[in-house]
């Protein structure tokens, strides 16, 4: 990771502290600017998480139970991330004050002051852990995952770019050691190059969903096609899905497939299950090698198909297992969905990244790489295609966008929920008058 | 059959100049593609299986792995794992290592299943005597043996013979079932049902243990009879699923698979001991499943405690205590059903399967040389009379028939409610679908006109979504006494 890009970011980062610090520590107004920073929504959350932390391993210290620990497990990194920046918080202050106080000899001011600029420059780093430790983790994010590349538009410019980027996360495994494996793929006929209609790349590492959820989206290519004659660039397009692989029994997690009011649970008979050309005469007549499965999930109207095994019975397993996972995704999309369309309410537009949003472009003429949400970009091409380090680097880039994002979102509906308690107070006082 | 369309040929010799010869076995090109890799991957276990054998000489510190220089597309690997199970596995993606072969370098068949494999071109050479030079030389022979061999596979594939003679074996649901010249190939239909019917019986004995203990008097063995077993490949998905390998069950299983057929016996056999030795049995199938060579036909003939004796002779755990304990739970059933008429050519039957595989599997003896010619059974039809007998001998609470298709199943239906016109036994008809369909049949003819329509309309419906109009009927259940009231409480609301 010793990178130079690295290395100039960082120094940037730290020259910019540092002025920061200096401009601050002649304006002591400028403190409580840096506190507001956390809104006071939010810390007014944090302070809530942590009572309720406190409160709870008080109550565990006596009698323990499991679960309770458990929801004590999760609430503790905010807890943690809380009285670090409560600490720092306080020491300003009584450093503020050791300024401020005219009995202090010069010693102990230029003591307090160096004191001051180291703790203001770790300031920015607690109040992020704090806002990043109250965003609720993924449900999918300890999860091995599934990438699934389909061509859109483009025609075979497309399915050549599709399995260029089914080989770039491959190489991407490849270099995190990841175990991985091409679940299904279905080869473009009409393309002589290597080319794609169709590809799931199974990848089974823990937690790669959350490294791997910010690739979900419409990958855009701009080059000139070698099939081009006049030379002129093209625009095409590959959906890539990222979905989780779910245990295969909700036994040791909370997935529950058993449980109707799970996101999990798929009612059977909602599934039709139909081997694949399954007329004419069968049995004993003929002798089909044909182990197609092709399920359809009717509420949804989800297809899911294998055939690459020779076994029926695990062309079914793995086209379960894909079934599942789409629809455990969609139904995480619609909550998503919901509960940005109520940030929406407050924060006006809301960034989407949904499966359908164009979110990076890679163009072939200009060697750059160019990711919409994070808005870096990378002029190393054939790195990232590659799966090299400047991948890691986007990538890296569009989580921290998406915690960023899931920050402002957490404020807006705390803004939105103390709203909605303030016009009931009102509503109470005005029923109270009347 | 069809001409295939010079169109479909064109574009497979584009991809390889061997699909075409497959397309003239599978008749289209994804099921073409997929028999290819298959083969291929075969041909190379093959060939590394007996570079291998040669290498067993050699002590295993005096090998050395070198792994060629990854190219382009060769990232994938699999990480280093340490732990043993795994090692095995990565054993065997080693051996399939040899490279692709020069014309299967084409876009299609680039494609790797497993991507593992083809990746780690490990090439197994000696210290002290050869160098590196003879292991790449070896590795160039393993590979021209491997193209060769797919060749060889790939001709006589297309000249019909069963891609599963050609493989060895065939999958059925967890299991790998062996598969030789002689005897039938299993089907994925029957796959399907004998499924079902695993699971069926699981429930039941989960019921059955939990409402009362006096279901199953004096033991709580459940007995399956697997008649005309052939591969013995219903038999063990029974066990498979009633007592899973990995699992300790308390289900006391006793399975006996029967066919005429020497080959088939000796097969199932090797099928069990095969499959316990894969870890896909679970260890007791050696002691609760066994295969015994019988003529089925002749035995429905003699009276009943002969027909008793004769299966608990057959049986593992000869059953002194007759009088307790010779009944049989459950008849499984795949006779041969197909018609002289239908095994003609032109008839239904595939051309692939009249010419490779057995007869005997397939069609019924002419009914002359069975003793009992009756004008009136179809002779496709000759298996399921004496099945019913034999259900009824045997004292057996369900038995399942596989049928050709709906005709034949109405036919079955006759039949058993003939055998069943005389006597006051509960007992309930159904039919199952491909698609997994179930219907409730009359139980006797008076009322059989009047209720068949409105019985099997219900019936449909209540099987929910999965009616497929194309699929055709695969079996023919019988349920009687408790596991008939059993089923009608859970699959058919009581009604009557």
């Amino acid at each position: 990771m010793s990178c130079p890009l690295y290395a100039a970011q960082l120094v940037a980062i730290l020259l910019r502290i540092r002025v920061q610090v200096l401009r601050l520590t002649f304006n002591p107004a400028v403190l409580s600017e840096i506190e507001s920073q956390i809104s006071p929504v939010l810390l007014q959350r944090a302070r809530a998480v942590a009572a309720e932390h406190k409160q709870l391993a008080a109550a565990n210290a006596t009698e323990y139970d499991v679960s309770i620990a458990k929801k004590i497990g999760e609430l503790s990194p905010v807890a943690q991330a809380l009285k670090e920046w409560e600490d720092a918080q306080n020491s300003l202050v009584e450093l503020q004050g050791l300024l401020d106080d005219p009995s202090s000899d010069a010693e102990i001011r230029s003591l307090a002051q160096s004191d001051i600029e180291s703790t203001v420059a770790e300031l920015p780093a607690l109040t992020s852990r704090l806002k990043k430790s109250l965003v609720p983790a993924h449900p999918f994010a300890n999860l091995p995952c599934m990438i699934e590349i389909h061509p859109g538009a483009g025609g075979s410019e497309a399915s050549l770019f599709a399995h260029t980027l089914l080989e770039m996360y491959q190489g991407f495994c490849a270099r995190m050691k990841w175990p991985t494996q091409l679940a299904s793929y279905t080869a473009d006929d009409s393309v002589s190059d290597k080319a794609l209609t169709e590809a799931l790349l199974e990848i089974n590492q823990p937690g790669s969903y959350e490294m791997l959820r910010s690739e979900a989206g419409v990958h855009r290519v701009q080059r000139v096609p070698a099939t081009e004659k006049k030379g002129r660039t093209h625009t095409s397009a590959v959906s890539v899905l990222v979905l989780p692989v779910l245990p295969e029994t909700g036994g040791e997690s909370d997935l529950d497939y058993e449980d109707p009011n799970s996101d999990y649970y798929i009612a059977p008979p909602d599934v039709r299950s139909e081997t694949m050309r399954a007329r004419g005469a069968g049995g004993q007549h003929v002798n089909k090698t044909d182990s197609a499965i092709r399920l359809t999930h009717i509420p949804t109207g989800i297809v899911v198909s294998m055939q690459d095994s020779r076994s029926q019975h695990k062309n079914r397993e793995k086209a379960w297992q894909l079934l599942r996972a789409k629809i455990a995704q969609l139904r995480r999309e619609q909550r998503d969905a919901e509960i940005t369309a109520m940030r929406r309410s407050v924060m006006g537009g809301v960034a989407r990244s949904g499966r359908e949003d164009k979110v990076r472009t890679y163009n072939y003429s200009q060697n750059r790489v160019t990711d919409h949400r994070s808005g870096s970009e990378t002029s190393n091409l054939d790195a990232v295609l590659a799966g090299e380090e400047p991948l890691e680097a986007i990538m890296q880039s569009v989580r921290e966008w998406l915690s960023e994002n899931e920050v402002k979102g957490l404020l807006a509906e705390e803004e939105l929920k103390d709203k909605a308690k303030q016009n009931e107070k009102e509503n109470q006082k005005e029923n109270g008058k009347k | 059959m069809p001409r295939l369309p010079p169109a479909l040929i064109r574009e497979a010799a584009l991809q390889n100049h061997l699909l075409p010869l497959l397309l003239r076995a599978c008749r289209d090109l994804p099921s073409a593609r997929n028999e290819f890799r298959w083969l291929q991957e075969h041909a190379r276990d093959t060939v590394h299986a007996k570079t291998r054998k040669r290498h067993k000489a050699l002590p295993e510190d005096a090998l050395i792995h070198l792994k060629s220089p990854r190219h382009g597309e060769e990232k994938s690997q699999c990480p280093q794992r340490k732990d043993s199970s795994v090692k095995s596995k990565a054993d065997r993606l080693e051996k399939t290592s040899v490279a692709v072969d020069a014309n299967s370098r084409r876009s299609l068949f680039r494609r790797r299943v497993f991507v593992h494999r083809g990746h780690r071109n490990s090439v197994v050479s000696h210290t002290s005597g050869r160098g590196l030079r003879d292991a790449f030389q070896e590795q160039y022979t393993a590979r021209s043996h491997a193209q060769s061999l797919l060749a060889k596979f790939i001709a006589r594939r297309a000249r019909g013979v069963p891609l599963q003679y050609i493989l060895g074996n065939q999958p059925f649901g967890n299991l790998e079932i062996l598969t030789r010249k002689g005897v039938l190939i299993p089907r994925s239909d029957t796959e399907t049902y004998s499924q079902h019917v695993a699971k069926l019986l699981l429930s039941w004995l989960h019921t059955a243990t939990f409402a009362s203990h006096t279901r199953l008097p004096g033991r709580r063995k459940l007995r399956i009879l697997d008649l005309c077993s052939g591969t013995g490949c219903i038999a063990l998905l029974l066990h498979s699923v009633l007592k899973p390998p990995n699992l300790d069950s308390n289900i006391d299983l006793e399975i006996l698979g029967a066919d005429i057929s020497m080959d088939a016996n000796l097969l199932s056999r090797r099928n069990l001991q095969h499959n316990i030795a894969e870890g896909l049995l679970h260890p007791d199938a050696a002691q609760d499943v066994s295969f015994q060579q019988m003529d089925i036909l002749r035995l429905a003939r003699s009276n009943r405690s002969k027909t008793r004796r004769l299966f608990n002779h057959g049986s593992p755990s000869a059953h002194q205590d007759a009088a307790l304990d010779d009944t049989w739970d459950v008849i499984v059933s795949n006779p041969p059903y197909i018609s002289p008429k239908d095994y003609r050519p032109g008839g239904q039957t595939n051309s692939s399967v009249r010419k490779y595989e057995p007869k005997l599997a397939l069609v019924p003896p002419v009914s002359g040389s069975s003793g009992d010619a009756n004008p009136a059974v179809d002779p496709g039809d000759l298996f399921y009379g004496p099945l019913i007998d034999l259900m009824s001998s045997v004292g057996a609470k369900l038995l399942v028939m596989e049928v050709g298709d709906s005709q034949q199943a109405g036919r079955v239906h006759e039949i058993a409610m003939e055998k069943f016109k005389n006597r006051d036994d509960d007992v309930r008809f159904e039919r199952w679908k491909d698609d997994g369909t179930e219907r409730l049949l009359s139980t006797s003819r008076a009322s059989h006109q009047g209720l068949t329509d409105g019985l099997a309309a219900e019936g449909t419906q209540a099987a929910s979504a999965t009616t497929d109009s194309h699929a055709s009927d695969r079996a023919v259940v019988v349920w009687a006494r408790e596991l008939a009231e059993w089923r009608m409480s859970v699959r058919w609301d009581g009604r009557v």
